[in-house]
């Protein structure tokens, strides 16, 4: 039997290594590119670099394009998205669950129907829109459809709903306030949900494409993604040292912050495909 | 009094909602609706002609067509390759071998990558001397240039998109696998099943829900596919990519009131699809 378990196992294993390695190689040969010169880039396949320590195209990217820019434009407005979220999200999802208003069903229901817009739908209405406010490239423009998600309401709300009502009402009685409840009984029993909330609002406006390319059209306001890619189509010959090298400017940060918060990552993800 | 303060703060406190969800989630909808229905170039007046619009995609413009075409297209290899990578793949990972939290972790990086910064290394790996084709020469293969040839670019897109999301359907099905008793497995080997008649007369049977709600939610993001199309073909060779989104984008600056119509067309798709998988979730749960 042991034999057997063990014999079975190898199996499983060869099974998987060509699995793992398909979802993993084209990292690999990014990163490899990155240390090559164009020449060795366009000509026969290599397996390996000729110099692990060539970094001539990262030296060029970030003279030839604002890459540092564009960096801290991904970063900022990554970061005030998370904010917004962690801020506005709770106030939001906490009345819908626990407080008794006048049209409460309504707004939930406006929320859920938010929640299946794609925002694929809105980006040229959206577009039009801040056109006419003059927002136009502007990180405002950006950011104001990203300050609340209806995901992350959702999400909370259903966090906050699993927590006892007893624990609240004692607290009520103890005099406490409906908004001392939220920050000293609620938050702290869900942070792992506010850390999915924001690992995952992170990861969409760090990596968002569609709406930023649309709205944002100067060199120095652009997003990561939508920097790179624009000297990606830019021309038939592309500049593979520049965009490959640049690519891991862009990638590395988000590898680097899911697998510190893997856990909320891959919770989020599969709640987020669940509910929509 | 007390239901007075209870309103208003209720309603203080989602404030935040109602303006931003408000703001730019249902106006720009209703505005898009709007919109759809007027001849409009971005610079030039509107003019109100009705369903016009509507009627010239559906029924007079081609690249509308084809846009349509190739979404059913992307969807039909896209859903297949994904369901049957994804289920295989957690047929082996649902088993608790060392080191698989570790392996079920990597399948899910492509996710977190930008969607755009993957279709730029995959450009890569189809470039001429690139990876794709220097494995293909191995096998003996006659290397493509992929991207450039409208009969290879829309597979090779698809490839590009089952990558990035199959990490995440290996972890539903995963989930749906660990639902099912383990003493029905027991009984089944009892009775002398082997493991494809278990396969088939056990796990699949009862994976259906999980399947229909995977089909359904691989529907849906075909049908909102546009990132790595745009940086990888942008719609291009010859329309041999161009998706109903990819359509949208490049009709902005030339005809919003097409570009409105095809989006309203495209949400009416999607809200179908999701009153499609909330009936068959909901009817899957009552059994």
């Amino acid at each position: 039997m042991q034999t057997y378990t063990k014999r079975s196992n190898l199996k499983s294993y060869l099974i998987l290594l060509p699995i793992t390695l398909f979802a993993i190689f084209p990292f690999y040969i990014m990163l490899k590119s990155s240390l090559e010169p164009l020449n060795d880039i366009l000509s026969r396949f290599h397996l390996i670099p000729n110099n692990w320590l060539y970094f001539e195209n990262y030296k060029l990217v970030f003279q030839e394009y604002p890459i540092f820019r564009w960096f801290l434009n991904s970063s900022f407005l990554a970061l005030i998205a998370v904010l917004g979220n962690i801020i506005f999200c709770p106030l939001v999802a906490y009345a819908l669950a626990r407080i008794n208003f006048k049209g409460r069903n309504f707004i939930f229901l406006c929320v859920l129907a938010t929640l299946i817009i794609p925002v694929q739908v809105l980006a040229v209405p959206l577009y039009l829109m801040m056109s006419k406010l003059g927002l136009n490239n502007t990180y405002l423009a950006v950011l104001l459809p990203d300050l609340v998600s209806p995901f992350g309401i959702f999400l909370l709300r259903q966090a906050f709903l699993a927590i006892p009502k007893e624990l609240e009402e004692a607290a009520l009685m103890d005099g406490s306030s409906r908004m001392g409840i939220l920050f000293r009984i609620i938050l702290p029993n869900t942070l792992p949900s506010l850390a999915t909330v924001a690992s995952l609002k992170f990861m969409w406006v760090w990596g968002d494409f569609m709406w930023p390319s649309l709205i944002l059209n100067t060199e120095e306001m652009k997003t990561l993604p939508v920097g790179i890619a624009s000297f990606q189509t830019a021309s038939a010959l592309v500049p593979w040292d520049l965009v490959i090298s640049a690519s891991v400017v862009a990638v590395v940060p988000i590898i680097v912050i899911f697998f510190m918060f893997q856990k909320y990552f891959v919770r989020g993800l599969t709640d987020g495909a669940v509910k929509g | 009094m007390l239901e007075r303060k209870q309103n208003l703060l209720g309603w203080l406190l989602v404030l935040p909602a109602v303006i931003i969800l408000g703001g730019f989630f249902i106006y720009p909808m209703v505005y898009s609706l709007i919109v759809s229905l007027f001849k409009w170039d971005l610079l030039g007046s509107k003019t109100f002609i009705g369903l016009d619009n509507y009627s010239f995609l559906l029924f007079k413009d081609v690249v509308f067509k084809k846009s349509l075409i190739n979404t059913l297209y992307f969807s039909i290899f896209y859903i297949i390759g994904s369901l049957l990578l994804s289920l295989g793949t957690a047929m082996i990972v649902q088993q608790q071998l060392k080191g698989i939290r570790t392996i079920r972790t990597i399948l899910m990086t492509p996710l977190v990558i930008p969607m755009a910064i993957t279709g730029i290394i995959w450009s890569l790996l189809y470039e001429p001397y690139g990876f794709v084709n220097a494995l293909l020469d191995i096998f003996g293969v006659q290397g493509k240039e992929w991207l450039f040839n409208s009969k290879y670019a829309m597979p090779a897109v698809i490839l590009v998109s089952i990558w990035q999301s199959f990490g995440l359907y290996t972890i539903i099905f995963v989930t749906g696998l660990q639902q099912i008793p383990n003493n029905l497995y027991e009984s089944m080997s009892i009775d002398g099943a082997g493991k494809w008649k278990m396969f088939q007369h056990l796990t699949l049977p009862m994976l259906k829900p999980t399947t229909f709600f995977v089909t359904t939610l691989l529907l849906i993001n075909s049908f909102k596919v546009f990132d790595q199309i745009w940086v990888m073909t942008q719609g291009g060779p010859g329309n041999s990519t161009i998706t109903l989104v990819v359509y949208m984008y490049q009709k902005v600056f030339s005809s919003v009131g097409l570009a409105t119509a095809a989006s309203s067309i495209l949400f009416i798709i999607v809200l179908c699809l999701v009153f499609i998988q909330y009936y068959l979730m909901g009817r899957e749960d009552k059994h």
